[in-house]
């Protein structure tokens, strides 16, 4: 019995260890930081300060101000994930009817979460541009609009990192919904036939509620992953330009820690990210029930 | 109320496989008919085709005198009970059974009496605010049926409803759907692979194979006239045995069995249609209850050597698996419970010729 359990933790030490430097560690450090005024000056002789970097996070007017990055955060993470959901499961709906060439659709739209976000923002960027842009070209040939600055307009500019990130992310939501739609058994789709119900019935009776188990935890993630999406913003916009106005918290926090050298600042706003995204999550799972099982 | 009538019923699937070949039905008012027939014979897809889930091929489905093939399944007034229940998982049983007549614009005062009055015929009354993930198999499918009677529809169709419970709430169900046929005196039809079920439930069973309807009769007419050797051995459990043969004879008529392990004497209604099978090889089938033990008093016996092979005690009675000569092939036998015949020893059974069925070899026709 001794040896057996001292064998179990042989084969559970190696991920503990790992998991402790790679996430425990980073994340008490950080929390550790956050009470402290770590900066280019006080990299080595930081101290502990208690809230005051929390305090200046709230209360002391910034550039760019806390409150609208974090309200632009909000409406990227929000106009984002609407549009992932919305554009995944439409398209998952189309492929999981009877159409010719479906496989080749599939691979194609799976596409753009194939290729690095790098590659998809810094093309992306080149795409937008005033002059060469092929957006521009397209829109003053074919719709006769005059050419648009996406990049330096600040609402353009974070138009134009909401376009690029739905892009990137719609075919996540999109495996995810033909996964869960594939699993609904054709019978139940047979037997509302058999009681008189239209698509829309049948969309809104049996397709939603049955994938919502699968959504629900899939939202969850893309609200996660988009609320701390730095590559997209950083990238397409040139680290928040123009004149910092296309920040949203990540990226906020990543030019204070290592442009602006404020570590703690950074670290304390980090721990704010942290809570938000924490407690989101937490209500979203318990008021949308998702680990209650369909079936 | 409402007839149902299948005339030349075809399907063919991308592709060209076929499934049904020409099946022509007619289902009278308040009649329960059974489609039994193996997997892939095409039973399901003839029902399905009658409720509109699948396109005809060719041929048409008459309900009522209507041609409906082009009807979707909701202008049909039919209902249907699925294999797999269906019951939509995130509904409660009320809202389950409700789900058709709220579609339908039914009020709510009507809908709450249909499915109280549904739940109370099929005893769920107290289930009806669980989920379907909360309700044994029986009680699913009870929730099912519920779902298929609140609308009061025409026809009814039944797809393999209960393959899925264990034996002893099968044959349950299958006395409670028998009840509420004859307490709703609505046409049913009924797809099953259980030939038990088609001859307790079927006022009418048609037997399907390859597509095609091999025979259309009453339970009992099926069982002692077998259109086919198909037939005579589809129906029936444990099913008839087969012997190989040839008729032998000029006056008195008699069948040879092949490897020589034993003859009888051709029963005298049948000589008549053997006589042109004289020197030609037929088939002969008996039933296991017609082959007795020794020494059973019967007017028209033959006496086979056979040996024991296994023995399966059924409580009242025992099924016996038999060999003649050095045949492995093996037959059975139904013997009453008396006496345990011992494996391995030889046994002189009676073959009860009256009762012996035959069949062309190349047709497979019954002679």
């Amino acid at each position: 019995m001794v040896r057996n359990k001292l064998f179990i933790s042989l084969l559970v030490i190696p991920s503990f260890v790992i998991l402790a430097a790679v996430v425990f560690y980073p994340f008490v450090y950080n929390v550790v930081i956050s009470f402290a005024n770590m900066n280019l000056y006080k990299i080595h002789d930081w101290n502990l300060i208690g809230f005051k970097q929390y305090i200046k996070i709230f209360t002391e007017p910034s550039q760019p101000d806390f409150y609208s990055v974090l309200f632009k955060t909000v409406i990227w993470t929000f106009t984002n994930v609407f549009f992932h959901v919305v554009i995944g499961v439409s398209l998952a709906l189309m492929l999981n009817q009877n159409l010719k060439g479906r496989s080749l659709f599939r691979t194609l739209l799976i596409l753009p979460w194939a290729i690095p976000q790098y590659i998809v923002a810094l093309t992306f960027r080149g795409m937008f541009n005033y002059e060469y842009g092929a957006i521009n070209l397209m829109i003053t040939k074919y719709l006769n609009v005059p050419a648009v600055e996406w990049l330096k307009d600040p609402v353009n500019a974070f138009v134009a990192c909401i376009i690029t990130n739905v892009w990137l992310g719609f075919p996540f939501m999109m495996v995810i919904a033909l996964g869960a739609l594939q699993s609904i058994p054709q019978e139940l789709y047979e037997a509302a036939d058999m009681d008189g119900a239209k698509w829309y019935h049948k969309l809104r009776t049996i397709t939603l509620p049955l994938i919502r188990p699968v959504m629900i935890p899939a939202i969850t993630l893309g609200v996660i992953w988009t609320f701390n999406n730095l590559n997209i913003v950083w990238l397409v916009s040139n680290m928040g330009e123009p004149s910092d106005t296309t920040h949203i918290l990540v990226s906020y926090v990543y030019k204070s820690a290592f442009n602006y050298y404020s570590f703690s600042y950074a670290a304390a706003i980090s721990m704010v990210i942290f809570v938000i995204l924490l407690t989101f999550s937490l209500m979203f799972m318990k008021s949308s029930r998702a680990t209650e099982p369909a079936y | 109320m409402a007839s149902v009538r299948l005339e030349n019923l075809k399907k063919t699937y991308e592709g060209g496989k076929s499934v049904v070949n020409g099946v022509d039905v007619t289902i009278e008012d308040k009649e329960f008919v059974v489609l039994v027939g193996p997997s892939g014979c095409g039973k399901s897809t003839t029902l399905r085709m009658i409720a509109g889930l699948e396109d005809v091929t060719e041929g048409k489905v008459f309900i009522d005198d209507k041609a409906v093939n082009d009807l979707p399944p909701k202008d049909r007034d039919i209902a249907m009970v699925f294999q797999n229940y269906a019951l939509y998982p995130h509904m409660t049983v009320f809202e389950n059974i409700a789900f058709g007549l709220r579609l339908r614009g039914f009020p709510k005062n009507e809908i709450e009496k249909r499915v109280r009055e549904a739940a109370s015929i099929l005893g769920i009354e107290e289930l009806l605010d669980r989920k379907p993930k909360a309700l044994s198999g029986g009680q699913r499918q009870r929730a099912a049926i519920g779902r298929a009677i609140v609308r009061k529809p025409k026809v009814f169709l039944f797809d393999e409803p209960l393959s899925n419970l264990d034996a002893k709430l099968r044959v349950q169900m299958r006395t409670e759907i028998s009840r509420l046929h004859q307490r709703l005196e609505t046409t049913m039809i009924y797809v099953t692979h259980d030939q038990t079920e088609a001859m307790t439930m079927g006022d009418k069973i048609v037997v399907m194979k390859d597509g095609f309807a091999q025979q259309i009769a009453e339970p009992l007419d099926l069982y002692n006239h077998p259109k086919n050797r198909f037939v005579a051995g589809f129906i029936g459990s444990p099913a008839m045995n087969f012997f190989e043969g040839t008729i032998a004879g000029s006056q008195n008529l008699v069948f040879k069995e092949q490897q020589g392990s034993f003859q009888m004497p051709v029963p005298r209604e049948g000589k008549r249609r053997l006589k042109s099978y004289v020197r030609k090889k037929v088939i002969m089938g008996l039933r296991p209850e017609h082959i007795h033990r020794p020494g059973s008093r019967l007017p028209k016996g033959a006496k086979v050597a056979a040996t024991v092979q296994v023995v399966e005690p059924m409580g009242n009675e025992i099924y016996t698996y038999f060999s003649l000569g050095k045949e492995e092939k093996q037959y059975t036998a139904r013997f009453d419970a008396a006496v345990m015949p011992i494996v391995g020893k030889r046994l002189d059974v009676l073959f009860d010729t009256s009762k012996a069925h035959f069949f062309n070899t190349e047709t497979e026709a019954v002679i």
